[in-house]
């Protein structure tokens, strides 16, 4: 008895910083979060209870659907482009390229998107991209194109700027995964499917995909959490414009609530993604989630 | 494939080869936008000059209406601010990861299921909450309440990396030195700090690399300019529709901000890529 | 284990110091109590919060002789961010009691009703014949009076003399434009008639162009156009008629008759204000203060600017009654939790008055006139070129007061400005948005 009651006190012992941090910025907020969807909270922080009024206010907002379809073209077109691009560096540096150095060094390479911060990384697109005659793609534009007229590239392709410019630091994280998961499929299938005679093609088809196939899930559940939630390189960028080309679910409650003073809608706003994202963890977990230890 | 130096044949030889040009074409295009736009650091109207990177030793005037003070203070902050999440964050996750991989005590298994569930859960979603949160602890506007969150942000991801690797150490060797009249405390310390050094090395690469390039957090919970960092430093004269600076001034900023995080990159960038692995592990 | 606790103490015993906020607590020297106040401004012009400063030094000397033992020390804090991030930290701020005693402001509007600001009209009130009273119609609330005008800068048209000189206008031709915009002769259409004139011969690449990001500049043109979008107490109003003439006119400019570039607003200020001090555009309407930024944008002096560019007020025009010029100025609050309230209203008293000079120095420094009507006669703003030459516009400077809601409208107003010059939405469209936004958004909206 006296035992167990050791035991347990052993155990917050060591938990307690962890705990004390998680209920501080995570519970309380999350509690809050859900108190402060139901009231009008504004600028003038007075708690006035509204009912479901920002829920029903965003439904009857003409740009919720704009919001909504942005959101869900931007998450999978992104998501998807990432896995492909993904497995194509994983297999590349990993079933093509066999000396490690070449593999590391590739690697190295994919990595350094991911580890620049953002504020100079929104402003590196900004400059490529700048719609001036300064801009760097404009300037090899017009020295190749005689007479060209510089083009307007964030404001005339923001979706597509934005797809790209979040591809490039996705793709680090995926095809590192997906090459070491590469790596521990034994030597001796693809020797056997050698001999068959099979193409590279039948190879990857039938060896690499289903074998690695749960960590395959796991990304596209991983980017797709990752691409709802994190809009930080939108607000960098495009801030959300033009008008609304580019504005995101997450990034409209960013917006609603730090820009529009609405405390209590963006709320709302973010209540109502913080359910779709349990949601999508429900639906991996019930679809059997990642292989245990296939990693090593 | 193993890893040790294979003998290729001649057909793979060749496929190598070609695979490696492949993949300089495909990261092509980034690298060179990469690199020259750091290049144009070192250029003031097309010579070749360090004149860019002025606000490095003083304050630096950019027109005649807007002098930005030099990067001390900033880069002091943000080395402060890292190493502190960075150590503070190894330590709580260290604690916890050990507690939920060895100790038994009631309420465990909730904890591990919450923690599966935390990991993934829309923090930057909170941000209005955490800032209340702060200013009822009295820690809003202040330092050490962004440090606080910033770990807490990435706490239940390190915790379960951790978890993870203490998981993959035999009962045996901590049993022994149990049995030898050591405490919990002493037990942790001897002998699974040492072996779980490659899961600190890869939460502190991960813990280093965020709480450097964070911009957020500061951006939303700091009320003022007392405590500038790296991030709102060089995003005060970048925003949107007022790019106050000359792009090759930003660069130069960009090179100064980057270089720690390159410098600490190639030194780590073995057990950041094995971090990355151990995330996806056990889901 | 301990030796990492002992170790993670001893990393924060040693940072805490810098986690400590600054307090304004009092601390007694030699028997004179020194009062730390705290004063917060963002983005450019910070010869206003130095202003400040400057007249508490004073103010220092004058306890000093009459034997008051108070010393005034400023802890400052200048920041360069989006005003709406830097309101919110104000407010913020307030909610933790941290909030600094002097601030800048963009919206008083908002600030005033969450209770935030002082009411100041005592010193006002109290200097009412040192003013051009006017120039407080923004911070007024039922007759209170609870923000400070430092200048009193007008938003005005520019135009490009040499441009018309260009496409064969003589010397008195030119000249003698400011003063038949200002007798009402030559009107808002034949003004843009003359921007597109200017193009199509050559004179200037551009005809008109603007701010790149939202501001006021834009209900100046909305006024123009006849559409009245406040009442005078403070209500905004949604002028559908109006509003879409507004947005007809951006339309046209962009994508019909191209004076204006459509990417204009994915286009930097230093751009916008390279294409105004060259010529290149022709027009451009915002704050005259701009002036100081283009002539840098150009490397000119601002003599050598005001040679070759000539301001204008916003002409008269078929829906309006006369030309108008709006005038207004930069805010500075003074917070409403201030633990000092009556030395703060004597640094203002000072400023007003005995260092009236020093908000001169300022008004030359950014091509501002004053409110302070003494610090306009100062030399240091008579030898001003830009200023110089448009006193008379005072005659003609209206006032706005302070709106409700306004700074979302701008939000609004301006996405709607930056798609319809892309030509991705068309005016309907836009005016629709703009009206089921500002419903949802803003309450108490006159609709018309």
């Amino acid at each position: 008895m006296k035992n167990t009651r050791n035991k347990n006190i052993q155990g917050y012992a060591f938990l307690s910083p962890f705990l004390i941090l998680i209920s501080l910025f995570y519970i309380a907020p999350s509690v809050l979060t859900i108190v402060m969807s139901f009231t009008s909270l504004d600028g003038a922080f007075i708690w006035e209870w509204d009912g479901f009024g920002n829920y029903l206010k965003i439904f009857k907002d003409p740009n919720t659907v704009i919001i909504l379809r942005n959101t869900v073209v931007y998450i999978l077109v992104t998501m998807v482009l990432t896995i492909i691009l993904d497995l194509f560096i994983a297999i590349m540096t990993t079933y093509f390229i066999k000396e490690e150095k070449w593999s590391s060094f590739f690697k190295s390479l994919i990595m350094i998107p991911m580890i620049t911060p953002s504020v100079v990384y929104s402003v590196l697109w900004i400059w490529f991209l700048d719609a001036s005659e300064a801009g760097f793609i404009n300037r090899i534009l017009i020295s190749v194109f005689k007479g060209a007229e510089p083009v307007n590239w964030i404001a005339r392709y923001p979706f597509v700027v934005i797809i790209i410019a979040q591809l490039v630091v996705s793709l680090a994280y995926g095809s590192i995964i997906f090459s070491s998961a590469i790596k521990a499929i034994p030597d001796n299938q693809f020797k056997a499917a050698h001999v068959d005679g099979a193409s590279e093609w039948e190879i990857v088809k039938t060896i690499i995909i289903p074998n690695i196939s749960s960590h395959i899930r796991f990304i596209a559940m991983w980017e797709t959490l990752g691409l709802m939630t994190n809009y930080i390189n939108i607000l960098l960028l495009t801030n959300g414009g033009p008008l609304n080309r580019t504005e995101v679910w997450a990034l409209s409650a960013y917006h609603k609530a730090f820009v529009g003073q609405k405390y209590g809608y963006g709320a709302a706003i973010s209540v109502l993604l913080i359910l779709v994202v349990f949601m999508i963890m429900l639906l991996f977990k019930a679809t059997g989630g990642i292989g245990r230890r296939r990693g090593k | 494939m193993s890893k040790n130096k294979v003998m290729l044949t001649k057909r793979e030889r060749k496929r190598q080869n070609i695979a490696i040009a492949v993949m300089f074409l495909f990261i092509l295009p980034v690298a060179v936008m990469f690199a020259s736009f750091f290049l144009m650091a070192f250029f003031k109207d097309g010579h070749l000059s360090l004149e860019n990177f002025e606000f490095v030793i003083r304050p630096m005037k950019l027109r005649d209406q807007t002098t930005i003070p030099a990067i001390g203070k900033a880069l002091r902050n943000s080395v402060i601010f890292t190493v502190c999440v960075t150590i503070m964050e190894v330590i709580t996750s260290l604690m916890a990861g050990y507690a939920l991989s060895r100790l038994d005590f009631r309420g465990r298994k909730t904890i591990q299921g919450g923690l599966l569930v935390l990991r993934m859960f829309p923090t930057l979603l909170l941000l209005i909450a955490v800032l209340y949160v702060l200013m009822a602890t009295k820690m809003a506007n202040s330092l050490l309440g962004v440090v606080l969150v910033a770990i807490s942000f990435r706490l239940p991801g390190s915790t379960y990396i951790i978890k993870n690797f203490f998981d993959g150490i035999p009962r045996d060797i901590e049993n022994s030195t149990l049995v030898d009249g050591c405490t919990r405390f002493s037990g942790f310390r001897q002998v699974i700090i040492h072996l779980v050094k490659p899961g600190i090395v890869s939460i502190t690469v991960f813990s280093f690399l965020s709480a450097w390039s964070n911009f957020i957090l500061f951006n939303t919970l700091l009320f003022g300019n007392r405590t500038p960092v790296m991030a709102t430093y060089i995003r005060a004269i970048t925003r949107n529709e007022q790019m106050i600076a000359s792009f090759n001034v930003v660069a130069a900023m960009g090179i100064i901000y980057m270089l720690p995080v390159l410098v600490f990159f190639v030194m780590t960038q073995k057990q950041l890529m094995e971090g990355n692995i151990n995330t996806s592990k056990g889901l | 284990m301990k030796r990492i606790l002992l170790a993670l103490i001893a990393v924060l015993a040693i940072v805490s110091p810098l986690f400590a906020n600054g307090t304004s607590e009092e601390k007694a020297a030699d028997g004179v109590k020194v009062v730390t106040l705290r004063i917060s401004h963002n983005m450019d012009f910070t010869t206003i919060p130095d202003a400040v400063v400057g007249a508490a030094e004073r103010l220092n000397a004058r306890y000093e002789a009459e034997g008051k033992n108070i010393r005034i020390e400023f802890e400052k804090d200048y920041q360069t961010i989006d005003w709406t991030e830097y309101q919110n930290n104000i407010v913020f701020a307030h909610k933790i009691g941290e909030a600094p005693d002097f601030f800048a402001i963009s919206d008083p509007a908002s600030l005033i009703k969450a209770g935030l600001l002082l009411d100041i009209t005592s010193v006002i009130e109290k200097n009412k014949d040192v003013f051009t009273m006017a120039a407080f119609d923004g911070a007024t609330v039922d007759g209170k009076i609870y923000a400070y005008a430092p200048d009193l800068p007008t938003r005005v048209i520019y135009y490009s003399k040499d441009d018309l000189a260009k496409i064969g206008w003589t010397e008195e031709q030119i000249e003698a434009l400011p003063g038949r915009v200002a007798s009402g002769e030559f009107t808002f259409e034949d003004f843009i008639a003359l921007c597109n004139e200017v193009v199509a011969k050559g004179g200037a690449k551009y005809g008109l162009e603007h701010r790149p990001g939202k501001g006021s500049d834009f209900l100046d043109i909305m006024k123009t156009l006849g559409c009245e979008y406040y009442t005078p107490n403070g209500d905004l109003v949604f002028d559908s008629e109006g509003i879409l003439r507004f947005f007809q006119f951006t339309y046209d400019n962009a994508n019909v008759t191209k004076i204006t570039p459509n990417n204009l607003n994915q286009m930097g200020w230093s751009t916008i204000n390279l294409h105004v001090g060259t010529g290149e555009t022709f027009a451009y309407y915002g704050p005259v203060y701009s002036a100081g930024y283009v002539a840098g944008a150009a490397k000119l002096t601002n003599a050598e600017l005001a040679a070759q560019e000539a301001f204008i007020l916003f002409p008269k025009s078929q829906y309006t009654d006369g030309p108008f010029t709006v005038a207004a100025p930069q805010y500075i609050g003074v917070s409403a939790d201030t633990k000092y309230p009556e030395i703060c209203k004597d640094i203002l008293d000072e400023l007003s008055n005995g260092s009236s000079d020093l908000l001169a120095h300022h008004g030359a420094k950014i091509n501002s006139l004053l409110a302070v009507k003494a610090a306009n006669e100062n030399e240091e703003v008579l030898a001003n070129p830009v200023i110089g030459d448009i006193t008379y516009m005072t005659d003609y400077a209206v006032t706005v007061p302070s709106i409700n809601g306004l700074n979302i409208f701008h939000e609004e107003l301006f996405k709607q400005i930056v798609a319809l010059e892309l030509g991705e939405t068309d005016p309907e469209t836009a005016l629709a948005a703009l009206k089921s936004q500002t419903e949802l958004n803003i309450k108490d909206v006159i609709y018309k």
